[in-house]
């Protein structure tokens, strides 16, 4: 065994070596348990040992260092045991501050914040610094007696003899970075042949191939097609996010032309609605909001314009790499000549200032960087399925994401300048937009200015108070009524700069070295990462970078939001986080045949959903069947479609469609939450959301949202039973239910004609007869966008009656009618089917 | 154990997506409703059993308190002018701070300033405490005092999120959250977690979310301070009830919701063209996993038509007697608005709400600290100590834990010529009931308040604690997200063992 000196130049090693040897037989050192005081007892005996086996052996006799060893273990060990051991040893349940004490190795390496003891220093020496309380304060509860610390003191400036010589690991166990190099979604995207499996006819599309072929493995068999009125109600709501009209409905099941669904499609795609939907989905990752929440809850009164942006690119279907590049450095692209195309390059950097931000923090330094976080958090997790936001304050701890990694990512947006001042509440940038038209408005008015100015500077103080007074007060008047440009939330470039990593992401611990911006390790050796100049902050290079063909995340993290959106459920289930944590994907040949596809499409989504969407596996039944549940519950196979529940914003827009009250104005921002316009457009409150959507499960406003989460709880069940909303729009239907079928019964000029007049004498409405059974049937139309059966109709009269046996108390006939229609209506409107899609 | 380990499983699947998340169980368990509907819907009675996610879950360990009701003093109420008896403050008035000030202050301070208020001591225990609040300084032998407390953001957002949440840099699920995550409700037709009036700034609703954790945890709000459309109107649970719909019509409505949902599933014709796959479903008997997020919906909406029927009961503040409602100063100004908050706290707390937060606005005097405190302790002190007397005297104390505390306190350095500023560095909460020692201070700062000093504890270390009082080892109560296990402590937290009963 190699005996390490551990008194420099005093060549008692061998002595204490033996000394420790003896010590260690002697006795197993206790953890934390004991008090100081007990501990002195039990190491007496030790001294005296120690002592004696110092006169056994006078050949090696020295003093000072046997009496240094007596001293570290009579005043310095114990109290190590006792008060720091529980956070500062191999076996503490967490170590702190990366720092073990608990040998002579470790307590001179030191933890974070570097070595903890210098041995001659105790000046320089940290542990005695937070002893002291100078730097950090340890241990936490209270400072130690003045005379421990004087010890300790006394012991680091006599050489920190310490005879701990055994190296304890702790458990932690750091990433395998070469294992993780083979980690299946850091390798390039393949190009997987599309399989052929029998029963081909079910194939329509090469990703029927795919599935059919997992499938078979399986001995499964697809669910059959749903019906065409569950296809479009599914492809309405799924493209605009809109229940498809009784109209629409009707000319697809009129339509039998074999591309009458390719139709269908093209037309959603067309809507302008189709923006709203899907920007609704990529609003969920990017973090939008319309106030800052966080400390000061701020209204952003321009942030609807990068929501706007959102909206009109994916209509005008935006490549995607086109999409993530704009939004990440769509200031530095070379603007167009035209002005409004100019101006959505600015817009669209939105996205990285739109975040939650301390704005009141008084410690400047640490609200910027916070700030840097929240962006990394943002865009590592939306375009690269990467928690990088873990590596702030250590590196990951399950990932292969070093510190290193986020403090050169970190450059990046520290070298991108998002605030526009670090006032005591501070704010955020914003940009005008370019207009030629304005310009020249405010050239116009500051001659008029200029020409104000000039007559007040030509009057005089004296001769001419009363002029002056009233000339001054209209130069003030012009310089207030100064028009402005349209501004927007915006980035630009800041001064570039590399960061420090911050230890234990402390800010004020700046690590000794730089890190140069870039791109994170693991990663560019499949994604070779661009140089950055000097000169610039990078955040082209790592636009460029994230959507180059070679990335290995951002295609497959696309395609399977993708996926998600249409099916409910990811290919791989957890759409935001790609490292080593990461299921395998259910289908990975299916993944990165789509995330191929996806650049050979030209990025675009409007063609990828029109290849999903005219798969068989799309339009497949929801339909669930016992025997394969058994085995597969989840669906991972995709023996159906997933029934899938509304979202918030979708079950309300649906609710104000039932009374026909919705508004389909697109663009700009609703002033409250009250309007009648779609869900996307209220406001977002970060600190007081619109209580309707956190009931149904829209709540996280300040952080990426990877899915949607789906509960079912009584206050749901509250807001369908008794909102004033659904009972207006129940109500609204009811009353066109009425009228609707009276027109009918006069055309028809049918004996039934006169049942919606109210019976003279009657105390209560005649329901067996075939309008109430039109009613009723339209109802469902409107609803559920399908027909009632007859037992469904059948229970429906019955509840007529009986509900209006409840409200025999109102006396008007008419409105009694109304409000028996109105409570038949609001019961559609809770059942599942209409907050469902097969 | 196995049981909490099944349900937080169960809650992560079902924050990813999938999962259904039925209410059955509970439903089960109170046949007394079930038996007054329609008992045609078997369909939905008999549905896949998947926990509630509300469901009372078994402690990690016996439990001291079994609910908390925490009244929030939003503003920061200056310690050294209630419970934080600092006489040298007297003596060096007018002189500077003989000790650095802190890197980062809200606001420039100048010399020491005294306190307006005289101080007395109360009970056997002989704690010192103002005259700002001589009703809560008489209830002192039932108290455990905490006068070590510091936190880390000096302004109110950032403190109010880091005592509500554990964090003033992230988006973290509040500790009302957590708690209910952590032990579900003990009522099945009331939420697990409510907070009463709480502000709509300084972090808002992140003050009383979820964030990640699965959105039921979030708290039901109950009125909100500041918000003039609210003021007057009674408090309520949002959508609770509906004038124009009788009870009667309303469970009509649900037998047809019922039975239109068995129709559907049963039905040959209409809405799905998978007849095969029909076919094999009717060979095949129970209820489709698929189905049972289905079937939970439905009972939601009995358990939706019961709480609407309990819950104003609970908000109907007429049953309690004339000498209860005087405890609590209602019958009187300027005690009637908060003293009927606190009463309703312990209605709901008795009735088994785990986490009821009562929050007070707000005590932010960077001026004009004696007429302003004057006036709001005058507001909350007989209030909350008719609160903990009620409790004491119904026995409810012993296992539920009441705090008092705010989002920092105050300097004892002057702010301009009558005010103090923002101190995270030390203030005072209080305790009682729920298993901590009364008649007890834990903790001390230095001579003039300004920083905690001895035995010192933390916001992390209270929220350790007070999870350890509710029988949760905050170690172990995670959750994962983001490809982490997340903790409300962080990976911070020591329970202060020294204030156990």
């Amino acid at each position: 065994m190699q005996v390490i000196p551990i008194v420099a130049g005093s060549g008692t090693g061998r002595i204490i070596w033996t000394f420790v040897r003896l010590w260690k037989s002697a006795h197993i050192e206790p953890i934390v348990s004991s008090s100081v005081m007990q501990k002195k007892i039990v190491w007496l005996p030790l001294f005296a040992l120690m002592t004696l086996c110092l006169m056994q052996c006078p050949a090696f006799a020295d003093e000072s260092s046997a009496a240094d060893v007596a001293f570290f273990e009579e005043k310095i060990r114990p109290v190590l045991v006792a008060k720091c051991y529980q956070c500062h040893a191999a076996d503490s349940k967490i170590l702190r501050g990366g720092l073990q004490l608990d040998s002579r190795e470790a307590i001179r390496k030191g933890g974070d914040t570097g070595p903890s003891v210098i041995p001659g220093k105790p000046e320089e020496s940290l542990l005695l610094q937070a002893m002291r309380h100078e730097s950090l304060e340890m241990p936490p509860e209270e400072k130690l007696p003045e005379q421990v610390i004087a010890d300790f003191e006394l012991w680091i400036k006599n050489g920190a003899v310490d005879p701990r010589d055994e190296v304890r690991q702790g458990k932690l166990r750091p990433v395998d970075w070469e294992a993780a190099r083979g980690h299946w979604a850091f390798q390039p995207v393949a190009d997987p042949p599309v399989p052929v499996p029998k029963n081909s006819e079910w194939i329509q599309s090469p990703i029927d191939a795919f599935v059919l072929e997992r499938l078979q493995q399986h001995g499964f068999q697809p669910a059959p097609q749903a019906d065409r009125r569950t296809l479009i109600r599914r492809a309405t709501f799924d493209l605009t996010g809109l229940a498809p009209t009784v109209e629409e409905v009707e000319a697809f099941l009129a339509d039998e032309s074999p591309d009458s669904f390719a139709r269908v499609i093209d037309r959603l795609l067309d809507s302008p609605h189709y923006g709203e939907r899907w920007g609704r989905h990529w609003l969920d990752l990017v973090r939008y909001a319309d106030t800052n929440g966080a400390d000061e809850n701020h209204k952003l009164p321009n942030a609807w314009r990068y929501r706007d942006w959102v909206v009109r690119m994916l209509n005008q279907d935006l490549p995607l790499d086109q999409f993530i590049i704009q939004q990440i450095a769509g200031d530095l692209l070379t603007p167009p000549e035209d002005e409004q195309k100019a101006g959505d390059l600015v817009t669209a950097t939105g996205m990285l200032v739109i975040g939650p931000k301390m704005l009141a923090e008084q410690d400047k330094d640490k609200m910027m960087i916070d700030i840097v976080d929240e962006q990394i958090d943002t865009v590592s997790r939306t375009m690269l399925g990467l928690t990088v936001g873990c590596a702030r304050c250590h590196d990951h701890k399950f990932d292969p994401v070093s510190a290193k990694d986020y403090y050169s990512l970190a450059g990046i947006f520290y070298s991108t300048k998002t605030m526009a001042d670090r006032a005591f509440v501070s704010k955020w940038m914003e940009r005008p937009l370019p207009s030629k038209e304005m310009a020249a408005r405010r050239e116009e008015h500051q001659k008029k200015i200029d020409a104000a100015k000039a007559e007040v500077a030509g009057l005089k103080e004296e001769s001419q108070a009363e002029l002056l007074k009233q000339k001054k007060a209209e130069l003030e008047k012009l310089e207030k009524e100064m028009p402005e440009f349209d501004s927007v939330m915006a980035a630009t470039e800041a001064d570039p700069q590399d960061l420090p990593v911050h230890v234990r992401g402390n800010h004020l611990a700046p690590g000794p070295e730089k890190i140069p911006r870039g791109m994170p390790v693991i990663l560019t050796s499949v994604a070779t990462a661009p140089a950055i100049p000097p000169t610039v902050s990078g955040r082209m290079e790592l636009a460029n970078w994230l959507v180059s063909p070679q990335n290995p995340l951002t295609t497959r993290v696309m395609a399977n939001r993708l996926w998600m959106w249409h099916f409910g459920k990811p290919l791989m289930r957890s759409p935001s986080n790609w490292g080593l944590q990461a299921d395998r994907p259910s289908h990975p040949e299916l993944l990165d045949w789509l995330a191929k596809e996806l650049v050979r499409r030209n990025w675009s989504l409007k063609d990828m959903h029109r290849t999903i969407m005219l798969s068989s596996a799309w339009q497949m039944s929801s339909r669930t069947l016992i025997e394969y549940e058994q085995t597969d519950p989840e669906n991972r196979l995709l023996w159906r479609q997933n029934r899938r529940r509304l979202e918030a914003e979708l079950i309300r827009d649906a609710v104000l469609t039932v009374g026909n009250s919705l508004d389909l104005t697109m663009g700009n921002i609703s002033e409250n939450t009250d309007g009648n316009r779609r869900a996307i457009y209220l406001p977002i409150n970060r600190s007081a959301l619109y209580e309707m959507f956190s009931t149904f499960d829209y709540v996280e406003t300040a952080n990426h949202i990877e899915q949607r989460p789906v509960t079912t709880v009584p206050h749901q069940a509250l807001f369908l039973l008794n909102s004033s909303m659904v009972h207006e729009q129940a109500r609204k239907l009811a009353e066109l239910l009425l009228k609707h079928a009276s027109a009918e019964s006069t055309e028809s000029s049918s004996a039934e004609a006169d049942v919606t007049n109210a019976p003279e004498n009657a105390e209560t409405e005649n329901w067996g007869n075939r309008q109430t059974e039109s009613r009723i049937s339209l109802a469902f139309e409107r609803l559920y966008a399908r027909t009632p059966t007859s037992d469904e109709l059948q229970r429906s009269v019955d509840f007529l009656r009986e509900a209006e046996q409840t409200l025999l108390s109102v006396e008007n006939p008419q409105e009694r009618l109304v409000q028996t229609w109105a409570a038949l209506c609001r019961t559609l409107i809770a059942g599942n089917e209409f907050v469902y899609v097969d | 154990m196995h049981d909490f380990i099944d349900r937080r499983t169960l809650l992560q699947n079902c924050g990813a997506g999938f999962g259904a998340l039925a209410l059955t169980d509970i439903l089960s368990r109170s046949s007394a409703w079930a038996g007054s509907v329609s008992d045609s819907g078997s369909s939905a009675g008999e549905a896949a059993s998947v926990p509630n996610p509300l469901a009372a879950v078994a402690p990690h360990f016996a439990a001291r308190a079994k609910r908390v009701i925490f009244l929030f003093m939003h503003g920061g109420p200056s310690h050294v002018d209630t419970f934080d008896y600092k006489p040298m403050l007297s003596e060096y008035h007018g002189q500077p701070l003989p000790f650095a000030k802190p890197r980062i202050q809200f606001a420039q301070t100048g010399n020491l300033l005294r306190s307006p208020w005289r101080f007395r001591q109360y009970g056997d225990c002989g704690a010192w405490v103002s005259d700002l609040f001589p009703n809560v300084g008489r209830m002192s032998d039932d108290i455990t005092y905490l006068k070590s407390i510091h936190g880390s953001n000096e302004a109110h957002g950032g403190a109010l999120l880091k005592i509500h949440t554990g964090s003033d840099t992230f988006v973290r699920p509040s500790m009302g959250a957590w708690i209910s995550y952590g032990l579900g409700t003990e009522n099945d037709s009331l939420p697990g977690f409510v907070t009463i009036n709480p502000t709509l700034g300084h972090g808002g609703v992140r003050n009383f979310g979820s964030a990640f954790l699965p959105p039921v945890h979030q708290a039901t709000r109950i009125g909100s301070s500041g918000k003039n459309k609210d003021k007057g109107k009674p408090a309520a649970i949002q959508n609770i009830t509906n004038a124009d719909v009788s009870a009667e019509l309303q469970s009509k409505q649900l037998e047809l919701m019922r039975d239109l949902e068995r129709i559907k599933r049963s039905s040959a014709d209409g809405y799905s063209a998978g007849d095969s796959l029909r076919a094999a479903e009717k060979k095949s008997a129970g209820i489709p996993v698929a189905d049972a997020e289905l079937n939970a919906r439905i009972e939601s909406f009995e358990l939706a038509f019961r709480m609407q029927t309990e819950a104003p009961e609970i908000f109907d503040l007429s049953k309690e007697s004339e000498s209860v409602k005087s405890l609590y100063g209602i019958d009187q100004e300027p005690t009637s608005n908060f003293g009927t908050q606190c009463l309703l706290a312990r209605r709901l707390s008795e009735s088994g709400v785990r986490f009821v937060q009562v929050s007070h606005a707000y005590w932010d005097q960077h001026s004009e600290l004696k007429e302003k405190h004057t006036e709001l302790a005058a507001q909350v002190d007989k209030p909350i100590a008719g609160l903990l007397q009620d409790l004491k005297q119904r026995g409810l104390l012993q296992d539920t834990l009441l705090i008092w505390g705010a989002e920092f306190g105050r300097t004892p350095t002057a702010q301009g010529k009558n005010g103090r500023d923002h101190n995270p560095h030390a203030f005072t909460w209080w305790m009682a009931g729920g298993g901590v020692k009364a008649g007890f201070s834990f903790g001390e700062s230095d001579d003039f308040g300004f920083y905690a000093a001895q035995d010192k504890v933390h916001v992390h270390d209270l929220h350790a604690t007070i999870l350890h009082l509710l029988g949760i080892d905050h170690e172990r109560l995670t959750y994962l997200y983001g490809g982490r296990e997340f903790r409300l402590t962080d990976v911070e937290g020591r329970v202060v063992q020294q204030i156990m009963a």
